[in-house]
């Protein structure tokens, strides 16, 4: 079972959209190639639905000081950091959405579809903790939780919708 | 270095312009530069998203970086930036602290706000991103234009990404916001020379 946290606030005219995975012993090397595929099909995401790529990073770590961060601002993925260890490692990826355009819940869609894709490439099911601010639902910083596996519609939706 | 007193330089920029990459450059510069003089900096990194990314990469760096997620302090997170500061001061006096603002802020906000509370002169280096700068500009000019017309340096970043003449052209525009800024251009993945940071002697 792989957790995701999500969380999705607006700074202004910005829509900030995080979220956090961790994948358990993977090779870092297959999570890094997955995520930065997601992450291009994010950027494409944005140019075809004509939002503001502010910026878009993430990272990978899997020790208490090593790290590498990916990060694009709508061309290519740019990675830098530690070097990718040997074997399997539970790893921990962040990835943080920055938007301008469109609707907040629009990019915390994006960011679950990234997560669902990275936890369907391997082969696993997702745990979604969301928590949201939508200032038309005049409610802030609820919580809820659902489960489904990534290729999969379950119907249930997250209320703050 | 005079000895004790703590300097302090504010990082702004839009997102995506580069500002990690040259926070990673200056720091080593002031840390274990061409003075080696044992200069100690601390970094606090101010982010908008609920994860962190950027003080992972300076930590793996082996940089003392303390996290400023309560919101952009210019704005909801500036009480919690004045705590932090306090608190290093008192903790680890460093010779130096670099605040990496979010790409989001206006960093005159910033800056007086921290003068008004310790009495320090604030630095204000910004970047501004040479391929981005024209659509940027278009799309947000008040934030854009905020953020480089009060810097003391600016670094136009990119630049290989955009012709000579692009280039040039920007920093005219970023001239006419800021006349008395010291302006450089770099690629910020590749080394930057010293000159660069030489406004911060002054």
């Amino acid at each position: 079972m792989i957790t995701v946290n999500i969380n999705a606030r607006d700074h202004e005219e910005a829509h900030v959209a995080s979220a956090k995975l961790r994948i358990p012993a993977a090779p870092v090397s297959r999570v890094e190639a997955g995520l930065i595929r997601q992450l291009s099909v994010t950027v494409r995401w944005a140019e075809e639905t004509e939002r503001l790529v502010g910026h878009i990073k993430a990272y990978l770590s899997w020790g208490t000081e090593e790290a590498r961060m990916l990060s694009t601002t709508g061309g290519a993925v740019e990675v830098k950091g530690s070097e990718l260890p040997d074997g399997l490692r539970d790893t921990e990826v962040g990835v943080t959405l920055i938007v301008f355009g469109g609707e907040l819940e629009d990019a915390e869609d994006r960011l679950e579809g990234l997560s669902a894709a990275l936890c369907g490439e391997f082969g696993d099911w997702c745990t979604y903790i969301h928590e949201c601010e939508h200032e038309h639902h005049h409610h802030h910083d609820h919580h809820h939780e659902h489960d489904h596996h990534h290729d999969e519609d379950d119907g249930e939706s997250c209320p703050c919708k | 270095m005079e000895a004790g007193i703590l300097k302090i330089l504010l990082l702004s920029g839009f997102l995506g312009t580069g500002k990690t990459s040259a926070l990673l450059q200056m720091a080593a510069y002031l840390v274990r530069g061409a003075r080696r003089d044992g200069t100690s900096v601390m970094i606090i990194e101010n982010e908008i998203g609920e994860v962190g990314v950027d003080d992972k990469v300076l930590k793996a760096e082996g940089l003392q970086v303390k996290e400023l997620f309560a919101g952009c302090a210019c704005c909801t997170g500036g009480a919690d930036l004045l705590t932090d500061i306090r608190t290093i001061q008192r903790q680890m006096d460093p010779d130096w602290i670099i605040i990496e603002a979010t790409g989001v802020a206006y960093p005159l906000q910033i800056k007086t706000s921290v003068e008004g509370c310790f009495g320090i002169p604030v630095k204000i280096l910004s970047m501004a991103d040479a391929k981005r700068w024209k659509r940027l500009h278009a799309y947000m000019a008040q934030l854009i234009e905020a953020q480089v017309d009060s810097a003391d340096c600016i670094l136009v970043s990119k630049v290989d990404l955009v012709s000579g003449e692009e280039a040039d052209a920007i920093v005219s525009e970023l001239r006419a916001y800021n006349s008395r800024a010291e302006i450089h251009k770099v690629v910020a993945n590749q080394p930057m020379d010293d000159a660069v940071w030489a406004f911060l002697d002054r």
